[in-house]
């Protein structure tokens, strides 16, 4: 009698709306805690076994040196951008509108510890949780400055990130930078295509006798993150590389890039989570 | 059936499923065996009727709970139960109608139980969940997901055969019943 009241109830619960059952939250929480410690050890087991591909040509120490000028380049594009931005509120605060400063960031580097007992769901867990300052929202990197996605969720002492590539994510604006040399970059709103890859037309630019035309994108090229609904702390961050420049067949004269990120983003080891503001004050108040 | 040596190849089963699962799937990281699936069919070759559906049923609703659900558009995940706890439920019924015709210790019994019984769960699921996404923000394509999941399916399989050829001490481990051995076949273990 039990079996068959048991499944009832599954069926029903099965088609509740998702609004109805987050009751069931704390108990995937309490599952995941306890499942978690297990997990993270066979995952560090399989990244040593298998560890993440790297190109054999370049030294450990060119790597670095790449990483650092790929940094001093994104603060360079980035300031470049919060001028742009500020000359945009000098406009906005001489209509009356009102200032917010920038917060600070904090950058924390975190494992990842498994990910989804089903792969339908590319979601990675990383051991972070409330009591480190992480919440929904908070940006995740990695090596390179390339983007891994937005936290989606903070159960305890982990959290879900959803990778920026999962077609769930939604859309990004990036900037092909068409010569990075000079700082060109041509805006685009890049579409996950759900393979890792990413598809965007490029916005027209007209000529002007102040501005030339920017050149044509070409395989290669870095992307950057150029989007008003991500924080400011990851504008100008690496979306990817132009992996292919093609026609878009709907309207001719405009051009699609396909964009792959430069790391497999659903297996990637460890994540730098970009927090905003302070170290929250742990219970119990201060000693 | 011995309640604490099957806990504790539940844990490592579930351990394996969320911290390997990704690193071996194949088929642009989609298709990829299932170690919870290949542990139930262990149990359900040779243990009593209602453990099995019970096994299964547990096993299915902690696989629920451990697979966060994307929300569309927005910074958000949630739990759904019930899909993967049904499919499994149905699959040990398929197991449990299966097994009176099958080899009990040939590992090749194993492999097909584990690729047949997974493709039904997941039938089940895939349902399930295309019924939901009507109302549910998730993104799903049922071809697809049925296309990856018989993919699954079948690594599931071979899985299987690998766990079949361990499958005597595993099944004495946990306290199972020991399957008569026939005297026209041969087992393999």
């Amino acid at each position: 009698m039990l079996l068959p009241a048991t499944v009832l109830s599954l069926v029903v619960l099965s088609m509740f709306p998702d609004s109805w059952l987050r009751w069931v939250q704390p108990f995937a929480n309490l599952s995941t805690a306890l499942l978690t410690p297990g997990s993270a050890v066979v995952s560090m087991g399989a990244r040593w076994l298998m560890p993440e591909r790297r190109d054999p040509a370049q030294s450990e120490t060119e790597r670095v040196l790449r990483e650092e000028s790929e940094h001093w380049r994104t603060l360079y594009l980035r300031g470049e951008a919060v001028n742009e931005r500020l000359r945009r509120q000098i406009e906005d605060l001489q209509r009356g509108l009102s200032f917010h400063a920038d917060l600070p960031v904090r950058q924390l580097l975190v494992p990842v510890v498994g990910a989804s007992s089903d792969l339908a769901s590319g979601l990675l867990r990383v051991r972070a949780g409330e009591s480190l300052g992480v919440t929904p929202g908070t940006v995740a990197i990695t090596s390179g400055l390339q983007i891994v996605g937005r936290v989606s969720s903070v159960s305890g002492p982990t959290s879900l990130i959803l990778p920026f590539s999962r077609k769930a994510a939604g859309r990004v604006g990036g900037r092909v930078m068409v010569d990075e040399p000079n700082n060109v970059g041509v805006r685009c709103l890049l579409e996950p295509l759900g393979d890792g890859r990413f598809r965007g037309q490029l916005e027209a630019v007209t000529a002007t006798a102040d501005s030339p035309a920017p050149p044509p994108p070409e395989v290669g090229n870095t992307v950057r993150l150029d989007d008003d609904r991500w924080p400011a702390s990851a504008q100008m961050f690496i979306i990817g590389r132009v992996e292919s420049v093609e026609t878009d067949p709907s309207s001719p004269l405009r051009t699609s890039v396909i964009v792959l990120p430069n790391v497999n983003i659903e297996r990637v080891s460890e994540v730098t989570l970009r927090l905003v503001g302070d170290l929250p004050a742990t219970p119990g108040g201060s000693r | 059936m011995n309640f604490l040596a099957t806990l504790v190849a539940a844990y490592v089963a579930f351990a394996l499923e969320l911290g390997l699962r990704q690193a071996l799937a194949l088929g642009g990281g989609n298709a990829a065996p299932s170690f919870v699936f290949a542990l139930a069919i262990v149990i359900a070759v040779a243990a009593p009727p209602g453990a099995v559906l019970w096994t299964f049923l547990l096993f299915g609703l902690l696989t629920d709970l451990t697979w966060p659900q994307e929300a569309i558009g927005g910074v958000r995940s949630f739990a759904i139960v019930g899909p993967y706890a049904l499919g499994y439920l149905v699959a040990a019924q398929f197991v449990l109608s299966m097994r009176a015709l099958i080899i009990r210790r040939n590992p090749l019994s194993l492999a097909f139980l584990c690729g047949v019984g997974y493709l039904v769960a997941q039938v089940v699921v895939v349902a399930l969940l295309t019924f939901r996404s009507s109302y549910t923000p998730i993104e799903w394509n049922p071809t697809q997901q049925l296309l990856w999941r018989g993919g699954g399916a079948l690594y599931t399989a071979m899985l299987g055969l690998l766990i079949g050829l361990i499958a005597g001490p595993l099944t004495s481990a946990l306290g199972l019943h020991q399957p008569p051995q026939r005297r026209s076949t041969r087992a393999l273990y």
